[in-house]
């Protein structure tokens, strides 16, 4: 099959530009599931509907909804519902067209979840970077609450319920769903020691769930059609539809929303194809945190993916032409996670920092024969011994590059030089050229003695 | 360690043992002698796992998991030493080290490195990383106290999770992230905590160092061995650490009961008076104006014909005197001097003891200080503990924050334990009328009262802590002032009660009616023993006026004091690390110290001055060694009479670490062992062979610490009977009534570095003494037009000063002034109980 | 020196009220004093700390985490430009190259008339456009060399410029407000909201590592 199966993304692409309206939207029949669940459905009914639909978690880690649900304890209060909306995963977008383009159908799914949940306050952690949407789902929160959807005693019940919108502020870890957590407490953005899980003990020690802003958006037409309509849908342990976010060279990038198990093939096509018939050379199959793959014919679906040896991840697909620089590649990918590493644990921040010299220098064509052993015991120091997963992912990356590509790591160490120079533009070492916080400078990636720390301004009057 | 409940087996590299389900794998694979590598746990502390260097196999998991986050369950079979582990161990350590700059040879740290240990027992012998390393300006001096080098940082967090955990300091933290990620202080706001020295002891790294021990000496050159703080009551076991026969270093040795792992800084940095140029090191004897040395035959000759055939005699001690010393000079005053004038109380003068028996079998405390964590309610009747027992003050927050314990405060001014109180009052009396207060009070419930502000009759307080205790049956927690105050009390050095809290018929005259006596010219002799009259009791005047009689004195101390100058016979006296004594602290436990250096010139331990005294004076007690006076003390004392020496310096249970030097059962090295470096690296296994460590490898604070817990020390148990259920309840207290216009009760009490005289010989901590000023609830200055920061003119009894004003919740009608900082002593504004002062603008 | 005027002081207050726990506040509060310092100084850091009873390091650590809170002063105009994967294969490089010859300084800098600041961005979600950038967090699709420095160009001649959805472009200075107020109008003071105090409230959770501590929920 070629086609799209629009459910999440229908209202989006069927209206234009005011899609995200509250207009449109309740043209569109909006919020009359969120009505029909908390008017008619006991929070139980809504939770074993849920798990029947066999709805898995569309932000990365696939696990099944409903069950995460069930884990919540009943008799604990406050509960919350906190939207993970901090989408950073590199190749990934369709949260935010979501949230830009459809935010009415993300706050009925909240109000589903939270009603599920008995949780009478929800936060939405949205990406800082993302003006725009915030923008949105602050008018159309404020637009939910004009209609009384949202606040006391919502759709004439007895609900309460409350949508707090939290602004990050830059930083892909916080993505990670216990780094969320304190990074929305006020704290620094690092993954908590668990057990406890945020189900149990979360925000603010309260039992917590945490659903992806895709995964919340498909909530309301399960409830308007069904489970069986759902599980219609899809893999037997896949099912339903997913939202595709396709990039790199290709003709037509852009969000694809088909249904599980689906071909990387099918894909490809729906995004146009290669550009200019060029050749198909590698393959991210699920953001950047995903092994490589080289051919098409695989199913997107989380076991057929999990069987290829790499992953389905948040669903971005990038697919790279015979012009791309797999050593740039890996060091690109290498240096996102260098950048992102929260720095709590040691083989991800020693790990990350030391891949990336090493890479640097392969493709600046000082690389040495011994350098791809390196980088592949660097990898192996990662993987399976971080705090959290951005570690392992940080080291398939990088694995899956070397072993997969390692003629072409050869080949710049043996030419010392990068074959590829100039296809794209000079790799230029962006030394400080990323963004910086108010810490000390992109300390990750300064070489020189001190350059940009023994300057700061919370040092002067330091040191002796 | 092991409460009651059941336990479950669990395997370590195929040792069984048994461990209640839940505690942490790293512990109890270390109770069965296999160290697992660590940086950032640390037993004293909440698990983070950050680091990453215990990672270990365990039987059913995909993943290697950190033993200091993973709880034992039965039948875990786990695996410290098997190839995925010990690989992991190593690839840790290649990380941690590529970015280390390896300047061993210039730090502190180096020989007693966990990173370097752990490095030479786990780590790989080469290093592949060939770029630059990350810098950082080095160096940074964080405080006074505190040196910070974020190169060496492993960013094991224990520092930050310290000051945010334990001490509730939060002014060092984790700034940037990433690669970037350091320990950093804010600008220019300094490492301020009365605490900051714990971080150092626990920096796994030699990130973090004592800037008053820098390039000062390296481990193995220390001779160490454990001793026990003398300034406050809580008695922190610390070591003294000694280079050429120097004191160079303290560090505090853990005590679950009593100290967990920490000691305030004053305990560790304030060591420097035992070096000190001007320590008395011969007796003195006047001759007119000047003191000429002399032996201490003569010295003891001329006290004998001063005192021989003379009745009016008085004996006062300081606070800081060891249980053996009080109890020489208790029997030295009532045996041999046949006085009953003798007193421990100075600073503390009055505070009633000796009334506690009215609610308690002995005149101390009921409870302990592991019972606050235990206490659903805690009421704290006193100073304020920050400054006065500062790890007491840790033990209290802990309870509360952690073990939700509620906390009352009583206090006619703010302290630093309000922010954590459920309640907070200025008067006694709501103790009893508050509803919302009585309905908190909850069982079990712990009263801890101590003297709080020097001058002030203490009965009012002590009315309501032993109405408190009476009416709840409640444990009590007497809070005296001193290291050794509690001791004097134990050991009869009170004019109302014998040794062991014998009640004396007819009292003799407590501190004050002594120096009343000697100011009116009613007394003969004067015997002080380590006691600074003069700076220390609450009426300077008086003290002054009672010296200057021209009675005949004799004083026994470590330095010269303004009292030793008006002496007629001055007696050196051998300082703590130079002795073998016991401290009894605010729970009545014994602990060790042992001497680690040898007193200057002549020097005695004041019991010795007391037995040679008491032989020249015709009454030998054949007193020549430490074990002597215990003999003694067991025969005379009812309440220590099965104190069982040995259990004081036991470590129990003995130690499982094993060394390849064997040198745990090197008698020899003994205790020092315990303390100081020397040791080695415990045997472990890896691919299953001993770890070939080099040898006499310093063992590092990570395993010193572990063995040194095994100290409790010893509390004698309380006489059954005598509970005083009987206790009658109090007059109620009134705070005493506020004099009209401009005069105010004067509150006062010591801040933690203040003019003291071992305290101020340290020159960094009298480097952050605080200047003297004069606190004031806001009504009271409106009424003044007084605004924070103006001057005040303060005076009392003819004498006048110019303070700065700090606004502050204060009882209304009283001002608060520190007792003895630079350029003001509290005391010269005193006369009297209950001192008032005047206050106005200039 | 206060940095927060009372307006700003009373839109602090409001947003310290949307949380059940006023330390959430803290990186909207930094929002808010680089809406009025054009970054986050020591001064802000110092007051947001005293607003929210917290030390000054307390908020440095909270701060210095995040990318978009800046430590230095800022130009009007923040450029993005994705340096990731999809966008490095597609040129991303000699975009960035373009924006630092229009402007005159390395990615990372200010220019000197502090009109510009560039940056080389992660992944911003906008690989669809790829290579694709922001301005002060506005989308542009497919920059090629040429575009940006048109844009450039006339942001320096003051022109008013859209972004693809057609979105004004604000200066950075007005962004960070609406970040920091993003949610404030609609958020209903918190019927449960506690204060921390400083580290001393005891944290309801005894698991290990550092736990927030919260007074609203201690007792729920
Ligand atoms: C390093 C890391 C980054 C993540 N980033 C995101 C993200 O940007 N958005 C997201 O929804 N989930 C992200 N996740 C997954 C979340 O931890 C969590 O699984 C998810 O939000 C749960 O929601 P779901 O069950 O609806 O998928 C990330 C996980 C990790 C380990
Ligand atoms: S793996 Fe470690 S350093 Fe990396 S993000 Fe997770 S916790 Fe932080
Ligand atoms: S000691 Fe266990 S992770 Fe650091």
């Amino acid at each position: 099959m070629r086609e799209e199966t629009r459910v999440t993304t229908r209202r989006l692409r069927e209206f234009g530009q005011d899609s995200w309206t509250m207009q449109r939207a309740l043209d569109d029949g909006a919020y009359e599931a969120a009505r029909t669940a908390v008017t008619s459905m006991t929070p139980d009914e809504v939770i074993e509907l849920v798990k029947a639909s066999g709805l898995r978690g569309k932000g990365g880690a696939g696990f099944p909804t409903g069950v995460k649900w069930g884990f919540v304890p009943k008799d604990v209060l406050p509960k919350y519902v906190v939207v993970n909306h901090d989408e950073g995963e590199p190749g990934t977008f369709k949260d935010r067209e979501l949230a830009e383009r459809d935010p009415h159908q993300l706050i009925e799914g909240i109000i589903i979840a939270a009603w599920a949940n008995q949780a009478e306050k929800a936060f939405i952690y949205c990406r800082g970077e993302f003006a725009l949407g915030s923008r949105r789902m602050d008018q159309a929160i404020a637009d939910a609450y004009g209609k009384g959807f949202l606040g006391k005693g919502i759709f004439g019940s007895s609900f309460d319920l409350d949508i707090v919108l939290h602004r990050g502020a830059g930083a892909y870890i916080c993505g990670e769903e216990s780094a969320l957590l304190d990074s929305l407490e006020g704290f620094r953005g690092q993954p908590r020691l668990r057990p406890p899980f945020p189900a149990i003990k979360g925000l603010y020690g309260q039992p917590t769930v945490i659903n992806n802003t895709e995964t919340l958006s498909s909530l309301p037409s399960i409830v308007t059609n069904g489970a069986e309509w759902h599980k219609k849908m899809g893999t037997e342990k896949s099912p339903g539809t997913k939202v595709f976010s396709v990039s790199g060279h290709v003709n037509e990038p852009g969000n694809y929303e088909v249904v599980y198990g689906t071909t990387l093939a099918d894909i490809l096509e729906l995004a146009g194809g290669m550009r200019q018939g060029a050749q198909l050379k590698a393959i991210i199959p699920g953001g950047a945190s995903a092994p490589l793959l080289t051919s098409t014919d695989v199913a997107c679906d989380f076991e057929s993916l999990k069987d290829a040896g790499t992953m389905l991840g948040s669903g971005a697909i990038v697919f790279m032409d015979e012009s791309t620089c797999m050593v740039r590649n890996a060091l690109v990918t290498t240096e996102f996670f260098e950048h992102e590493s929260c720095g709590k644990c040691t083989p991800c921040r020693e790990g990350t920092w030391w891949a990336v010299k090493v890479l640097e220098r392969i493709e600046h064509g000082e690389g040495r024969p011994e350098d791809m052993d390196l980088l592949l015991d660097i990898a192996d120091g990662i993987d399976g011994r971080s705090f959290c997963p951005l570690g392992d992912a940080a080291s398939w990356a990088l694995r899956s590059n070397v072993k997969l590509f390692r003629d072409e790591f050869d080949q710049h160490v043996a030419e010392r030089r990068c074959p590829f120079e100039g296809e794209h533009g000079e790799h230029k070492v962006l030394v400080g050229a990323r963004p910086r916080g108010v810490g000390l400078g992109d300390a990750g990636i300064v070489d020189q003695p001190a350059a940009g720390i023994a300057t700061d301004a919370w040092e002067e009057g330091k040191g002796m | 360690m092991t409460s009651g409940n059941e336990v479950v087996n669990v395997t370590i590299n195929g040792l069984e043992t048994k461990a209640e389900p839940g505690r942490l794998l790293i512990d109890v694979a270390e109770e069965l002698g296999i160290f697992v590598p660590r940086f950032c746990y640390h037993p004293g502390m909440k698990s983070v796992a950050v680091c990453r260097m215990c990672l270990v196999h365990i039987e059913g998991s995909n993943k290697l998991l950190p033993a200091c986050a993973t709880p034992v369950a039965g039948g875990m079979v786990a695996n410290t030493v098997e190839e995925s582990a010990v690989d992991a161990q190593e690839g840790m350590l290649e990380f941690l080290l590529i970015n280390h700059p390896l300047d061993c040879p210039i730090c502190d740290r180096a020989g007693e490195c966990p990173l370097q240990d752990q490095t030479y027992a786990h780590g790989p012998g080469t290093s592949r990383y060939i770029e630059p390393k990350r810098t950082y300006e080095k160096a940074l001096e964080i405080s006074e106290l505190v040196v910070l080098d974020r190169e060496r940082c492993v960013l094991c967090w224990r520092c930050v999770r310290f000051s945010d955990e334990i001490a509730g300091d939060q002014f060092i933290q984790l700034v940037d992230r990433g690669p970037g990620t350091q320990i950093l202080t804010f600008s220019d706001e300094p490492f301020d905590s009365y605490f900051s020295g714990n971080t150092i002891q626990i920096c796994p790294v030699g990130a973090l160092t004592s800037k008053p021990y820098r390039f000062v000496a390296r481990p193995w050159d220390l001779k160490a061995a454990p001793s026990v703080c003398s300034y406050c009551a809580v008695g922190c076991p610390l070591t003294n650490e000694v280079r050429t026969d120097e004191v160079v270093r303290c560090q505090a040795l853990p005590n679950e009961q009593v100290n967990d792992f920490w000691s305030c800084d004053k305990g560790r940095f304030g060591y420097h008076y035992v070096d000190a140029d001007d320590r008395l090191t011969n007796p003195l004897v006047r001759d007119g104006e000047e003191f000429i040395p002399s032996s201490w035959a003569d010295a003891f000759d001329k006290i004998a014909a001063a005192v021989e055939g003379k009745e009016r005699i008085g004996v006062i001690s300081g606070g800081h005197l060891t249980t053996e010393d009080s109890f020489g000079i208790a029997r030295l005053a009532r045996d041999v001097l046949k006085t009953s004038n003798v007193d421990s109380r100075i600073q503390d003068a009055g505070a009633p003891y000796d009334r506690v028996l009215e609610v308690a079998p002995v005149a101390g405390s009921t409870a302990q200080i592991a019972d606050l964590a235990k206490a659903r309610t805690v009421v704290w009747i006193g100073p304020d503990p920050k400054e006065t027992l500062p790890v007491l003050y840790l033990k209290l927050r802990h309870a509360v924050l952690e073990c939700n314990t509620k906390l009352i405060v009583v206090s006619p001014r703010a302290t630093s334990l309000d922010r954590c109180a459920t309640h907070v009052v200025r008067s006694t009396d709501s103790l009893s009328t508050d509803a919302a207060i009585v309905n908190d009070i909850g069982d079990p419930l712990v009263v801890c009262w101590g003297p709080a502000s020097p001058g002030e009759d203490h009965s009012a307080s002590f009315d309501a802590a032993r109405a408190l205790v009476a009416k709840r049956g409640a444990k009590l927690l007497v809070c005296p002032p001193h290291a050794g105050s509690q001791g004097a009390i134990d050991m009869g050095v009170l004019p109302s009660l014998g040794p062991g809290y014998e009640q004396r018929q007819e009292a003799g005259l407590d501190t004050r009616a002594m120096l009343e006596a000697a100011a009116a010219g009613e007394l003969d002799a004067l015997f002080v023993f380590g006691a600074d009259l003069i700076t220390d009791f609450p009426d300077a005047g008086l003290a002054r006026r009672a010296l200057g009689s021209g009675v005949f004195t004799v004083v026994v101390e470590l330095l010269p004091t303004e009292t030793v100058s008006h002496a007629d016979v001055v007696l050196p006296s051998a300082a703590y690390a130079e002795r073998t004594a016991t401290f009894t602290n605010l729970e009545r436990r014994l602990q060790k110290l042992e001497p680690v250096k040898a007193p200057p010139g002549t020097a005695r331990q004041p019991w010795e001055i007391c037995a040679g005294l008491a032989a020249r004076l015709g009454d030998d007690w054949e007193w020549l060694s430490f074990d002597d006076v215990w003999a003694d003390i067991k025969k005379q004392v009812p309440t220590h009479k099965d104190v069982d020496l040995a259990a004081i310096s036991q470590r129990i249970p003995e130690s499982t670490l094993q060394y390849e030097s064997q040198f745990e059962n090197d008698a020899q090295q003994g205790d020092a062992a315990v303390a100081g470096p020397g040791g080695q690296y415990p045997k472990g296994f890896r691919q299953g062979f001993p770890i070939q460590t080099g040898q006499n490898w310093p063992l590092s604070w990570e395993l010193r610490a572990f063995e040194a817990r095994q100290r409790p020390g010893y509390v004698p148990p309380l006489p059954d009977g005598g509970d005083g259920a009987s206790a009658s309840a109090p007059a109620s207290s009134s705070s005493s009534p506020q004099r009209g216009d401009g005069s105010f009760r004067l509150l006062t009490g010591r801040l933690i570095y203040d003019e003291g005289n071992m305290v101020s010989r340290s020159v960094a901590l009298r480097s952050i003494q605080r200047k003297p000023y004069l606190e004031m609830n806001d009504e009271d200055a409106k009424e003044l037009e007084l605004a924070d920061g103006d001057e005040v003119v303060v005076g009392a009894n003819g004498t006048q000063t110019t303070l700065a004003v700090a606004i502050s919740d204060i009882a209304r009608g009283s001002v608060f002034i520190p007792y003895d900082q630079e350029g003001l002593r509290a005391n010269t504004l005193m006369a009297g109980v209950d001192p008032h002062v005047e206050v106005r603008r200039p | 020196m206060s940095v927060f005027s009372p307006e700003v002081r009373a839109e602090a207050e409001a947003i310290v009220a949307k949380y059940p726990n006023s330390r959430s506040a803290t990186l909207p509060l930094l929002f808010l004093v680089q809406s009025v310092e054009g970054y986050v100084s020591e001064d802000g850091m110092r007051e947001v700390a005293e607003i929210l009873d917290l030390t000054p390091a307390q908020v440095l650590a909270s701060a210095s985490f995040y990318t978009m809170l800046k430590k230095r002063p800022q130009g009007e105009y923040l450029i993005s430009i994705c340096r990731n994967i999809s966008c490095t294969h597609l040129g991303a490089r000699r975009v960035i190259e373009a924006a630092e010859e229009a402007l005159g300084i390395h990615a990372g800098e200010t220019t000197a008339d502090g009109r510009f600041s560039l940056e080389a961005a992660e992944c911003l979600g906008t690989c669809d456009g790829a290579p694709s950038m922001q301005i002060n967090y506005e989308d542009f699709y497919r920059a090629a060399p040429d575009d940006v420095r048109a844009l450039i160009a006339r942001l320096a001649d003051g022109e008013e410029i859209r972004s693809v959805r057609g979105e004004p472009v604000k200066t950075a200075k007005e962004i960070a407000r609406e970040t920091a107020l993003a949610g404030v109008r609609t958020s209903p003071a918190d019927r449960r909201s506690g204060r921390t105090i400083g580290g001393e409230v005891p944290p309801p959770d005894a698991s290990p590592g550092f736990r927030p501590p919260v007074l609203g929920d201690s007792d729920a």
